[in-house]
């Protein structure tokens, strides 16, 4: 679905993405693992053309590379990215609506579902975004990318900061997500979420990709994981 | 809160006044506030639409005086009121887009390109069409000057008619239709707007041209008032001072993200009122300027103060 190859990226002058290979079959739970600083993030963001991707980066087949983000999202890629990216003012609901896509009709996920999945959110439907939680934020910017029907999902660090049960809804989320379908590239933190839930792992070194393989084949190497994971 | 601030403000100058001046309360008077804010109200609903995608528009009274030269000069030469409307329109497309693309595209902040821009009309419109002149004068016989400063109804003249219809339309646009909510998504948190995948560039142009749209109503109505088409209204930079007080008066924070048309009524309504009395008054410019400059200083102080700006509030915007 998702094929990446030789990707490079840079802030700057600084060399950042150094030759990102990665694939997302369909129906695929695959996790990007990696230190802090490795690149993930900029790995995502090249992808939605935000640094400027170079490199070959195709999506079903078309190439994606050089089209800008909105035009991305409109081929089916959404991006929920690391900083909480809720519209603090405007309320849930109209920041559910935004996600829909001009020219959408229908698709697999809709307000009613947000709102059976998370009754928490509909009560709050009319406050404002910034009134909710860190992890209520998080489960609105992953449904409000939902809403524009993507069939491949990215998604950064979506645990990051939360209590451990928000942690648990999270990954209930994301195994929901992967039931319908869509595909999930997931940059996770937390070793256990992604091992449990991801089909394919790969761990990212300085700027590349340094493994991949399954989750317990990531288990079966300790030498990739004392180099590249464990502090 | 700080619309209502101002809102009890405007409504205490208003009996203030209504005591202090003759003639103040008359319904004679409200009519010539009404009138004599028309084009302060239209030129404030395309700031405020601007200001809302957390952009600014310092080119906007050099685009009114732009856009009603152009309409001018060609009916004055001869060309029929249609056409030079359809030309007036096209160079105020025209306009909205290079400030757009210089925004979004080249992406140059919106204080500098729409300075850079005001500059850029103010010289080239002088230097094309005015010889190097500063104004020209409207035919007072042109019908669609006449329609203009005249009467719709008894008791209801057409500038304020069409107030009424641009603060209808905004309303619209900012709560009904998809690109408002747009708008107001990128003022309130620009980086996720862009990277959901939200068509921010293509609403920068359409905030951009409505905001250069309202300019054109503004400057057809102001020059059919007063018989002439004056780039000093530009230069001396009252007006642009004015449109920006309205807009913070009235509650919508400049960095974006929220604002209606209840803001720039209750902006315009202290301004309108103010300017009113201190005429009325007989105050000079200079002390109606300097008062203005300090409401200004005590309204963002006193918005500073209740709405305090914590690191949350800091950063939703910034990223
Ligand atoms: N906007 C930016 N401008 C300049 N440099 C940046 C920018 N964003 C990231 N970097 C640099 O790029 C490198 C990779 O950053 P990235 O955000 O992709 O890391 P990451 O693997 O996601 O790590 P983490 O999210 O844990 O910090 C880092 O060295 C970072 O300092
Ligand atoms: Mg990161």
């Amino acid at each position: 679905m998702l094929e990446v190859r030789d990707l490079h990226a840079y802030y700057g002058k600084s060399h950042i993405l150094q030759g990102v290979d990665l694939d997302v079959g369909d129906n695929e739970i695959v996790s990007i693992l990696g230190r802090n600083g490795v690149g993930r993030s900029t790995t995502l963001k090249a992808i939605m053309g935000d640094p400027q991707p170079h490199g070959a980066i195709t999506f079903r087949g078309k190439p994606v590379a050089g089209r800008k983000p909105h035009e991305i999202a409109h081929m089916g890629i959404g991006f929920v990215p690391e900083e909480r990216a809720i519209f603090p003012t405007l309320t849930v609901e109209q920041n559910l609506l935004l996600g829909i896509k001009g020219g959408q009709t229908g698709g697999r996920w809709s307000i009613e579902e947000t709102w059976r999945l998370f009754p928490q959110l509909k009560e709050r439907a009319n406050a404002p975004g910034g009134a909710l939680s860190g992890g209520e934020q998080q489960m609105l910017t992953i449904c409000r990318t939902l809403m524009g029907d993507p069939d491949l999902i990215m998604i950064d660090e979506p645990t990051e900061g939360l209590a451990p049960q928000m942690v648990e809804r999270i990954g209930e989320l994301l195994k929901e997500i992967a039931r319908r379908g869509i595909s999930i590239l997931l940059v996770e933190q937390r070793l256990v979420i992604a091992m449990r839930i991801s089909h394919r792992v790969y761990v990212m070194g300085h700027g590349r990709m340094v493994f991949e393989g399954t989750p317990a084949a990531l288990m079966a190497d300790e030498g990739i994981r004392r180099e590249w994971l464990e502090v | 809160m700080l619309e209502r601030v101002v809102a009890v403000a405007a409504l205490v100058l208003v009996v203030v006044f209504s005591f202090a001046i003759d003639g103040f309360a008359t319904l004679g008077n409200l009519r010539v506030i009404l009138t004599n804010s028309a084009s302060l109200a239209i030129l404030s609903c395309g700031m405020a639409a601007v200001i809302i995608s957390r952009g600014l528009d310092l080119s906007l009274i050099a685009q009114m005086i732009a856009g009603a030269l152009v309409f001018s000069f060609l009916v004055i030469g001869g060309t029929s009121t249609g056409i030079s409307m359809l030309v007036a329109l096209g160079a105020m497309l025209l306009l909205g887009v290079m400030n757009a693309w210089l925004i979004a595209y080249v992406e140059i902040p919106a204080m500098l390109a729409t300075l850079a821009s005001s500059m850029f009309i103010t010289g080239l419109f002088r230097n094309t069409i005015l010889d190097g002149g500063f104004m020209i004068l409207l035919p007072r016989s042109n019908p669609t000057v006449a329609f203009l400063s005249g009467d719709l109804l008894p008791g209801l003249s057409v500038s304020v008619a069409l107030m009424l219809v641009i603060f209808a339309f905004t309303w619209l646009l900012l709560t009904a239709t998809t690109t408002g909510r747009i708008v107001q998504a990128m003022g309130d948190n620009f980086q996720a707007a862009r990277l959901s995948g939200l068509p921010v560039r293509t609403t920068t142009i359409a905030v951009y041209v409505f905001a250069a749209l309202t300019a054109l109503l503004a400057g057809l109505i102001t020059s059919s008032a007063s018989g002439a088409v004056d780039f000093r209204t530009v230069t001396n930079g009252t007006l642009l001072f004015d449109v920006i007080l309205v807009v913070v008066l009235g509650g919508i924070p400049l960095r974006g993200g929220r604002g209606s048309v209840r803001n720039i009524i209750v902006g315009l309504a202290l301004i309108a009122v103010l300017r009113n009395g201190m005429t009325l008054m007989n105050f000079t410019t200079q002390t109606q300027d300097m008062l203005k400059g300090l409401i200004l200083i005590v309204a963002i102080v006193t918005d500073n103060y209740l709405n305090p700006r914590d690191a949350e509030t800091d950063t939703a915007g910034d990223l």
